[in-house]
């Protein structure tokens, strides 16, 4: 029995009210539930978010307190070894071997992905590191690549195996610019019949790549959206003004801040206004940055009416 | 200021660190530990030490030191590569501080923090001693003893090795590497103790490398007597002040390199290569030109056998990762070491090592290194099972599609390669050092079982442990500080302590194994593969557990890691599981079936209980006469491939006192199996008490007087599967070789009785005189014989296999073949002594004759190295003895190999000298002294000193065999090789001698007296002996012992003792020469000899005129020896030396106490010049007898 679609079938990883909480009492996950179809899927949220806890129980090597996720037929926290079949993992933070060649340890992991004949092992492994562009460094120890090599290099051993679900966890973070538009222009050619769930805190990788996306904080799910919907629904609700900045304490009252930044000595807001804010202010052109921000002012805002409540 | 910050910062961190804490708690138990074991019983078994000693003491802080190295690699390890670790050293190296303060500041805040730690061992043991032991045991406090060795030894030990460590941390960056400095720096130690100090000429190279100081301060005080153990400080100089400057210097030395060596910047930012950031500019660049994932199927498999490729592909992976370690060269260059090292002169005995034949090779390979091994293996599981967890791959590798056993294995399996390899190059060394030394028998198939086989089988078992702890514990350092406690624990338990003696119980246990190039690994080989299988099925067991616990993705608590191994528990899981427990339970219970039900199982107590029994219920009838055994004929048949030995034999018995003897005492050793036992006349059994193997017969017509009757018995050995003991192997497949222990024994033996001194007192039983005092008016009465027999008659027939031959004493008969096996009647041809051996094997024969007399030398047909030295020794001794004091008894004389786990020592039978294969064989002469020779030419002379001459059971008796067999020694020798050539045998006896005085567990006596001190019956004997022959005259000295032999040949009571000697030797010394009777038999006497100067004028006709300036002083010494002076007189050689140490000139001077001159005339002109050149009196300091002659 093929508990994952073979060929093109539509394939879905459906995450169902995952919760999962330290042991140090930290909530990781609260509630998360997520429809992912194949394609790139971005998950979004600032450090500490429970990012990178949801894609570790996802990758089987974490488990929730509560919560099922399937991937097609197949449940993944039960028949763990299943999934790992079909299952490409970039952790967050992952080392290699430093004093090894990139070819042999990717030989390596091949291995241990199921490439155990020689032959389709040294193509696929040929292939790879040409996608990946390390074609050319191949007989280079690992230990003397850059940052952004070693993230390929991670991709590339991601996928291995045929992955139907590739997890990739915040691959962009310590990327010096060069290096991350190399990196996305990867992601971006990875297939349409997988899923790929990219995790980060840069909103421009998932404005930049993902067809879905979805918006998480303190371990819960504020938005599941497509990226050009949500940015089309902020359209003409954002305003911008420079003001001083010893003005922003007021502003911030007054109105829906979503984001501020130095700007030549001054500062810019941006605000959330249903309508014009008032003099000062000019209409500017959402971003998926405005989204992330309006979703989290949200977040703060509810945050802070529930302390209150609790206050009086 | 920097530099204080620094130093206090230090200094507070550590004392704000709970390790420093643990550490304190470790030294405290260390001082206990030495407390109550180690002081306790080197003050106990001496009897006559102080546990204040100061020699005690220092030896304590010594090894408080080695054990304290741990302490301080951890310490150390910390200070210097904390910041690198901890990612912070950007921060040092940025601020505004220099190398030396930085360094220095941190090298001496560690420094004071674990001087303070070690200080609590002088505290300790000041304290501690009053509170274990009484005040007498303890003896008078003095500060000295304490502050004197920690400022000499732990102070010194503590810098060096604190700043190897420290330094070599600092440079790599790694505290871990500290510890693998520690354990070089520990092995090293080892090394020079075991290896170097072995033999003489490599000790004084091993007294400066031991960094512990260890080998310098034993080799300093070795002739200390329990006197001067108790009162004098370890002094300072010579060896000690050496070692102590030379590794303060190397300390520094090390120091001061770090200091140059060091740099503020991280080395990995200079490691990565530089053409990099090139390869990328070309990388944009092509970036345009591709586009797209990759069309091609990969092909997946994921089957059992795919699986096994992975397993595979981890194992190979993680090995040839292992050999890429920076430290694996070190490892194998320091495994290299070991062997020439500790292999070079692998086995030596008086002196002078053996060929280098393989199984001793290998074994000092595997003695030199296994606890090293040991050690790396632990620390190697905990890399492997740690390596993806440490370089972060974990999370890739934990999502892989792979289940747990796989890596599980594969990392085992990267054991089994890594140690493979290991065993390999110990392989190729072992070889490489047999070549050198010019032998090329390689025994390739042997090195393959011992190394492979063996050793490796005991490896693999432990890092199966090793492996086990790591994935339970799932803490690296936590899980080896298990595995290191576990196994000392084991070594403290099984074998120092023996609180456990099941093997059963003692991982990895087996009951050991001996090989010889005669029988082989029989029969040992058995009972090594049963335990070593049921210990293989614990590691199997272990490998199931671990699988279920292997800690795969971030959860690793325990309570969800217990979850998870009940949901791995799937079908197969528990399957292997239930096989494993089964095929232990199946072993073990085989194994059980072996040791216990098979065979009887006895601990320690159980044996001593026995022997208490012997003596409470027996004793009464030790003075009970019995008949004495007048004929023996015996019938073995033995069949060695079976090990069976089947004995049948008649005692003739006769009545030799004065009055009826109406019952007969019968002792049956409970080691061979007692079949029949009937007399030929009526007899009941009594007692039959088999638990001790004692019976009673009583003899329904009492024996009178001169009265015989015949006594018939049947006893056999026959092994039952294997035991938990160490087989004694008295008959093997080729090698046979037992002695009269099996045959039954008459009437009660205070032979047998429990020795021990501390067991007899905890049950009770009084304490034992060694001997009968010298003057015990009941002593000349008994022999030493065994007391149920004295000259008799013995007739033996042997039935072999047919590819052996059976050697019992006597003539050979006949010899026939029956039944496809060999036969051999053997026949004494004199009276013997009870005790004859019975021997079996393939020998090579080599045949001459001394007088008409066959002299035939019985050997392992590869073992042809000596074989003429034994003949030439036994037909000079033959030849010396007969001539000097009396006729040989005997029609023939065999000297007979046997297999060296039977012991490593020669004895003499009648007619038949058997000879360890160890013992000579194998030895290499030209390398030291010809001790195969030396040693046939003393079991020859015993065929008078001890088969004709018998002395009496009282003190001194060993005296009139053994010193006069090893005069006898010393006299062939030189009449053989020449005067010098027992110079170095002489200077052995000597250093065993003095050696022999520090007297663990006794008192010295004067050799009149000596009962089993063997360092004055042989050692000293012999040189009193040598020394009276040096004065008195060899013919004079030679007719004393013929006159002894002449009055007691085959004696019978009253027996000799050596009053009879001493009364014989001074009939023949003149009046002036008597008094050395006395310094040498009498009392304990040394002398001290010294040439201050010696100036040499020229004479007339090309003569030369040497005056020498002489101190001189002799000391008269008491049981604990303590000396003192008195005055001299005596007659004592002055010799002066010319060119290629050719003698000008050797008399006999009277020379005073103190100082002197003498100037003697010499035809020649002189180099060298002194008194008693030779060596000839008993003297500790002899390097300055003799000096260079100045003009």
């Amino acid at each position: 029995m093929h508990l994952i679609p073979e060929g093109r079938a539509p394939l879905q990883l459906r995450i169902d009210n995952l919760s999962k909480t330290y042991s140090n009492g930290v909530r990781a996950l609260q509630n998360v539930s997520l429809n992912i179809d194949a394609g790139m899927f971005g998950l979004l949220g600032p450090n500490g978010a429970g990012k990178s806890t949801l894609m570790r129980i996802i990758a089987t090597l974490q488990e929730p307190d509560s919560g099922e996720i399937h991937l097609g037929n197949l449940d993944v926290l039960r028949r763990r070894d299943e999934l790992r079949r079909t299952l490409g993992y970039l952790p967050q933070d992952f080392g290699v071997h430093g004093n090894v060649t990139a070819e042999k340890l990717l030989e390596h992991f091949a291995v241990l992905k199921g490439l155990v004949h020689r032959g389709t092992r040294r193509d696929t492994v040929e292939a790879l590191l040409r996608q990946t562009n390390l074609w050319d460094v191949r007989k280079q120890k690992l230990g003397g690549y850059s940052g952004g090599m070693r993230q390929r290099f991670g991709i590339a051993v991601a996928l291995l195996g045929n992955p139907k679900l590739l997890i990739v966890d915040e691959p962009t973070a310590g990327l010096d610019p060069a290096e991350r538009v190399r990196f996305l222009n990867l992601l971006s050619e990875l297939g349409e019949n997988s899923v790929v769930i990219l995790s980060t805190h840069i909103v421009e990788d998932v404005s930049e790549l993902c067809t879905r996306m979805a918006i998480i904080d303190k371990g819960e799910i504020l938005l599941e959206a497509e990226p050009l919907h949500a940015v089309a629904g902020l359209e003409g609700k954002i305003w911008r003004r420079l003001i001083l900045k010893d003005a922003l304490p007021a502003f911030e009252r007054e109105f829906t801040v979503v984001s501020t930044r130095l700007l030549g000595g001054r500062t810019q807001v941006r605000v959330y206004s249903d309508d014009a804010p008032g003099a000062g202010f000019e209409p500017a052109e959402a971003s998926l940055e405005d989204v992330y921000f309006t979703v989290m002012a949200r977040l703060r805002g509810r945050r802070a009416d529930a302390a209150e409540q609790v206050a009086s | 200021m920097n530099f204080r910050e620094i130093f206090f910062y230090e200094i507070r961190y550590q004392l704000r660190r709970l390790p420093t804490w643990i550490y304190f708690g470790a030294v405290v138990g260390m001082v206990l530990l030495v407390l109550t074991e180690m002081l306790e019983s080197e003050a106990r078994s001496g009897g006559n030490l102080y546990t204040s000693a100061p020699f005690l003491i220092g030896m304590s802080m010594v090894i408080c030191s080695m054990t304290a190295l741990v302490i301080t690699a951890s310490i150390f390890g910390d200070a210097a590569a904390r910041d690198a670790e901890a990612r912070m050293d950007p921060l040092f190296f940025t601020a505004p501080l220099t190398r030396f303060e930085y360094l220095g500041g941190r090298f001496l805040g560690a420094f004071t923090v674990n001087a303070a730690l070690l200080l609590v061992v002088p505290v300790g043991l000041i304290v501690g001693q009053p509170l274990f032991f009484d005040a007498a045991t303890v003896g008078p406090f003095r500060a000295a003893t304490y502050v004197q060795p920690f400022l000499l030894l732990m102070l010194p030990n503590l810098f060096a090795t604190a700043a190897i460590v420290f330094a070599m941390a600092a440079i790599t960056r790694k505290a871990m590497v500290a510890y693998g400095g520690g354990v070089l720096i520990f092995f090293a130690s080892m090394i020079t103790e075991e290896g170097l100090a072995e033999r003489m000429a490599w000790k004084k190279l091993a007294t400066l490398v031991d960094p512990f100081g260890f080998t310098a301060v034993s080799e300093l005080i070795q002739y200390w007597t329990p006197a001067e153990r108790n009162l004098q400080l370890i002094p300072v100089e010579s060896w000690v002040l050496w070692n102590r400057l030379t590794w303060m210097l190397i300390g520094s030395g090390v120091l001061a390199l770090l200091g140059w060596r060091f740099r503020f910047a991280r080395d990995g930012e200079r490691s990565r290569p530089e053409n990099v950031e090139e390869r990328q500019s070309c990388l944009s660049a092509s970036e345009e030109g591709h586009a797209g994932l990759p069309v091609l199927h990969q092909e997946v498999e994921f089957g059992f056998g795919a699986q096994l490729r992975q397993a595979w592909a981890i194992a190979w992976h993680s090995f040839t990762e292992l050999t890429r370690r920076t430290e694996a060269m070190g490892i194998l260059a320091f495994v290299i070491a070991v062997i020439f090292i500790a292999g070079w002169d692998a086995w030596t005995v008086l002196d002078t090592p053996t060929w280098p034949i393989t199984y001793i090779v290998t074994r000092s390979v595997i003695g030199g290194s296994v606890p090293l091994i040991y050690l790396l293996t632990a620390l190697y599981a905990g890399e492997l099972v740690w390596r993806a967890r440490d370089t972060r791959t974990a999370d890739i590798l934990d999502a892989s599609p792979v289940p747990n056993w796989v890596p599980l294995a594969g990392k085992f399996g990267a054991m089994v390669l890594a140690l493979t390899a290991l065993q390999c190059v110990m392989m190729l060394g072992g070889i490489a050092l047999q070549t050198l030394q010019g032998y090329t028998n390689y025994e390739l198939g042997l090195y393959v079982k011992i190394l492979f086989g063996f050793q490796l089988s005991d490896y693999l078992l432990w890092a199966a442990l090793a492996m086990l702890l790591q994935v339970v514990v799932n803490h690296k350092y936590l899980a080896h500080l298990i595995f290191v406690a576990t196994f000392i624990f084991i070594v403290f338990a099984r074998y120092a302590m023996q609180w456990v003696e099941h093997n059963m119980l003692v991982y990895s246990a087996g009951p050991g194994w001996v090989y010889s190039d005669m029988s082989g690994f029989e029969p040992f080989l058995a009972s090594f593969v049963w335990f070593k299988l049921y210990w293989g099925a614990w590691a199997l067991l272990f490998g199931v557990v671990a699988n279920l616990l292997w800690v795969r993705g971030r959860e690793t608590g325990m309570r969800h890691r217990i979850v998870d191994a009940w949901r791995r528990l799937t079908r197969p899981a528990a399957l292997a599981l239930a096989a494993s427990i089964l095929l232990l339970a199946g072993i073990g219970g085989y194994v059980f079936y072996n040791t216990n039900i098979l065979n009887e199982y006895r601990t320690r107590d159980q044996r001593i209980a026995t022997l208490v029994q012997y003596e409470r219920r027996y004793k009464q009838f030790e003075k009970l006469p019995q008949p004495t055994i007048a004929r023996v004929d015996l019938r073995v048949e033995l069949h060695p491939e079976q090990r069976i030995a089947d004995i049948t034999g008649t005692y003739l018995l006769e009545n030799r006192t004065a009055k009826p003897i109406d019952s007969v005492h019968v002792t049956i050793d409970k080691s061979v199996e007692a079949r029949t036992l009937t007399f030929d006349r009526p007899a009941t059994r009594v007692r039959q008490d088999e638990a001790v193997g004692y019976h009673i017969f009583r003899l329904t017509k009492p024996l009178q007087p001169r009265e015989t009757a015949r006594m018939r018995f049947g006893v056999r050995s026959a092994p039952r599967g294997f035991s938990n003991d160490k087989p004694t192997g008295e008959v093997v497949a080729n090698g046979t070789h037992f002695q009269r222990k099996w045959m039954p024994i008459l009437g009660y033996q205070p032979e047998r009785e429990l020795l021990d001194k501390r067991a007899r007192n905890e049950n009770g039983l009084p304490e034992k005189d060694r001997l009968p005092a010298l003057d015990d008016p009941e002593g000349r009465r008994i022999s030493s014989h065994l007391r149920d027999a004295e000259w008799f008659h013995l007739s033996t027939v042997i039935g072999t296999s047919a590819s052996q031959t059976a050697i019992a004493p006597g003539s050979l008969r006949r010899q026939w073949k029956e039944n496809g096996r060999n036969y051999f009647h053997y026949e004494s041809d004199a009276p013997i002594r009870n005790n004859y051996p019975i021997l079996s094997a393939a020998y090579a024969v080599r045949r001459d004759s001394w007088n008409g007399i066959p002299v035939e030398v019985y050997y392992h047909p590869p073992h042809t190295y000596n074989v003429d030295r034994i003949m030439t020794g036994a037909k000079a001794a033959l030849q010396y003895h007969s001539e000097n004091f009396a006729p040989y008894q005997h029609e023939q004389l065999r000297i007979v190999e046997f297999p060296r786990h039977g012991g490593t020592y020669a004895r003499a039978n009648p007619g038949t000298i058997t000879n360890s294969e160890g013992f000579g064989f194998i030895a290499r002469p030209e390398e030291g002294i010809d001790y195969p020779s030396l040693v046939a030419g003393h079991e020859v002379a015993h065929q008078w000193w001890g088969h004709q001459l018998v002395p009496a059971r009282v003190e001194g008796g060993p005296v009139l065999g053994e010193t006069l067999a090893h005069y006898g020694t010393l006299m062939v020798a030189e009449k053989t090789y020449g005067r010098e050539s027992t110079d170095r045998f002489r200077e052995i006896l000597l250093h065993q001698y003095l050696i022999g005085r520090q007297n663990r567990g006794g008192e010295e006596v004067p050799l009149l007296r000596s009962n089993d001190q063997k360092y004055i019956h042989y050692d000293k004997g012999a040189l009193v002996m040598y020394a009276l022959r040096d004065l008195v005259g060899e013919q004079q000295v030679n007719t004393a012992l013929r006159n002894l032999l002449q009055k007691h040949r085959f004696s019978k009571a009253p027996f000799p003792r050596t009053r009879e000697l001493y009364a014989e030797l001074q009939a023949v010394t003149p009046p002036q020469y008597r008094y050395l009777l006395v310094d040498l038999m009498e009392d304990i006497t040394l002398w001290n000899f010294r040439t201050q100067s010696a100036k040499a004028t020229a004479g007339t006709n090309g003569t030369w005129r040497v005056t020498l300036q002489l101190d001189a002083e002799k000391l008269k010494a008491d049981s604990l020896g303590n000396d003192k002076p008195v005055p001299m007189n005596d007659y004592v050689d002055v010799g002066v030396y010319g060119p290629d140490e050719k003698l000008l000139y050797l008399q006999k001077h009277r020379i005073r106490s103190g100082a002197q001159s003498i100037t003697v005339t010499v035809p020649q002109k002189p180099v060298r010049a002194g008194i008693d050149p030779r060596h000839v009196l008993l003297e500790k300091e002899r390097g300055d007898n003799v000096r260079e002659v100045a003009f």
